[in-house]
């Protein structure tokens, strides 16, 4: 499903005092099928940007289409609950909107009242628990009674159970624990891989966005600064420094071997590639 | 994200900001038994040209008062006066709607009422918008402090008051962020059978109180950590200081009250 924001602007509390500009005038195409982040600093509009492919937040100007699905401002939107099944927003701390008795009910809840039967909502529960790592014993337990991680991915099979085109994270890996993260991430990946989904990762980690994500879209005070490949901003210094970003690490890592005369490829994007590189150097 | 609505500090430098919050709290508490003493419609104008002017003091607009207060009171308003044109036969007759008599009584009761509540609404924001919570919690524990001779916690009291104060603002904007997220899961709030409706409130409620449990463990941890100690007798940083002008706010609330209970 492709994406596409129109002069979008939103603004906080308009007839208030204290009106906010939080998004001004977007112009944005998010592509089909690729592993998108949003980056920028606290503030700068990201989760406000997100809330629009929910119709959480309707725009105060301009519009946003999502496949067939058009939000826009001062218009009659209809069919909210259609586009809310095909884009499936997990928020930051997804962990604290789970409430039923068991982690299998909790997880079968969106798709009941998205409109399937019991039997079906049921089944695709299964599933999707079973794709985040969640095992069959634990299906009955009380959601309460588990390690943060387990209820991050229960409440992320929540979201996978209605089958949603589009998935959209919002910090899925802050508060994880190393061993948390990655597995998240490599289920993240898997999703896109496999079941063609197109995502959007909201995230302060530059470092997991250089390694794991195709394109990057930059947010600075309600705009947008840079929309394009990844690897291509992180790569070019004077594009960095313009869009006040953090180098991450691995650049950074890179940026010393090449100084110390190790020139990595600029695709490699992981430890592990440029440990592979760096091998392949000594041996050869 | 700021809102502003019923009972949030707004941090204006106002004449009522400068006084003392032990007699904005008395003189609020006088002014609003004042509003409810009257029985016919005269009083209500020295206690509505005083809300004005209390109004002014505060340094709040008008327009900002009547769209954020008295909006929701207008629906309130319409509702009662269904209800007492329909229970409500006494007085005469002014309106006949194809044989449906609305009788004076009806009208006069809603306006009454519904003067009543707003003129509450209007007192207790001016001293919540001009007051800060803390200021308030050691103005009540200072009016409570007598109590402490019969061995009531009167300081612990102000605390809970302080804590629960504190926790409003908190837990409404969970509250926000967890309707959201049951939204994205296909939740509707307004819509749907009452089975339904139900299902949608717990998917509200249960993961609030989670947080609401769970914030109150961290808080009452990270009291301890500083050192507090329940029931110990605590200063405090903030000195209250009583002037002239803080006599006079009190005097006139008191004259007002005095006013309603001998004219009524």
């Amino acid at each position: 499903m492709a994406i596409h924001f129109e002069k979008l602007t939103y603004i906080y509390d308009r007839k208030l005092p204290f009106a906010h500009t939080a998004l001004s005038n977007i112009d944005l195409d998010i592509s089909e099928g690729k592993i998108t982040a949003i980056i920028g600093e606290t503030g700068s509009g990201k989760s406000t940007l997100v809330q629009h492919l929910n119709a959480l937040l309707i725009p105060t100007a301009g519009s946003v289409d999502i496949g067939d699905h058009h939000v826009g401002a001062n218009e009659r939107n209809k069919n909210l609950k259609s586009l809310r099944r095909d884009v499936g927003l997990v928020f930051q701390f997804p962990e604290y909107q789970l409430f039923e008795e068991t982690i299998l009910d909790d997880v079968a809840f969106g798709p009941m009242r998205f409109g399937l039967d019991k039997k079906e909502s049921y089944e695709r529960a299964r599933e999707a628990l079973l794709s985040v790592g969640i095992d069959e014993g634990l299906f009955q337990r009380n959601p309460m009674e588990l390690s943060g991680g387990q209820k991050r991915r229960v409440a992320i099979a929540g979201i996978l159970s209605f089958d949603p085109k589009v998935l959209v994270l919002d910090e899925p890996t802050a508060g994880l624990d190393p061993e948390g993260s990655r597995r998240l991430i490599d289920l993240i990946l898997d999703l896109n891989k496999n079941q063609n989904k197109t995502i959007i990762i909201v995230s302060h980690d530059n470092d997991m966005v250089y390694s794991y994500t195709d394109d990057t879209v930059v947010m600075q005070n309600g705009r947008v600064s840079y929309h394009g490949d990844t690897l291509s901003l992180f790569n070019d210094s004077a594009l960095v420094e313009e869009n006040k970003l953090l180098l991450p690490h691995i650049v950074h890592f890179k940026n010393l071997l090449s100084s110390r005369g190790f020139n990595i490829s600029s695709s490699a994007r992981t430890i592990e590639e440029i440990a592979n590189e760096v091998s392949g150097r000594i041996k050869g | 994200m700021k809102r502003f609505g019923f009972g949030k500090f707004l941090p204006l430098n106002s004449y009522m900001h400068t006084l003392d919050p032990r007699a904005k709290l008395v003189s609020v508490i006088l002014l609003v038994i004042s509003v409810f003493i009257p029985s016919s419609f005269y009083p209500f104008i020295l206690i509505a040209s005083l809300s004005i002017f209390a109004i002014f003091l505060s340094g709040l607009k008008i327009g900002f008062i009547l769209r954020t207060l008295l909006k929701p009171l207008f629906f309130l308003c319409a509702f009662l006066l269904i209800v007492n044109a329909i229970s409500l036969k006494r007085g005469s007759v002014v309106l006949d709607i194809m044989g449906f008599e609305v009788y004076s009584d009806a009208l006069s009761f809603t306006s009454k009422i519904t003067l009543r509540l707003a003129l509450m609404l209007i007192f207790t924001t001016c001293l919540t918008a001009t007051t800060k919570p803390l200021e308030l919690t050691l103005a009540i524990e200072y009016i409570l402090s007598p109590l402490s001779i019969i061995k009531f916690p009167t300081s612990d009291v102000a605390m809970m008051i302080s804590i629960a104060l504190r926790f409003i603002p908190t837990l409404s904007s969970e509250a926000g962020r967890i309707i959201n997220a049951q939204k994205s899961r296909g939740v509707d709030f307004d819509e749907g059978n009452i089975i339904s409706r139900v299902m949608s409130m717990l998917s509200l409620v249960v993961p609030l109180f989670t947080i609401a449990f769970e914030r109150a463990y961290e808080l009452a941890d990270a009291m301890e950590a500083r050192g507090y100690i329940p029931g110990e007798k605590r200063t405090s940083v903030h000195e209250l200081a009583f002037r002239k002008r803080d006599f006079f706010l009190l005097l006139i609330s008191l004259l007002v009250l005095v006013f309603m209970i001998y004219t009524r």
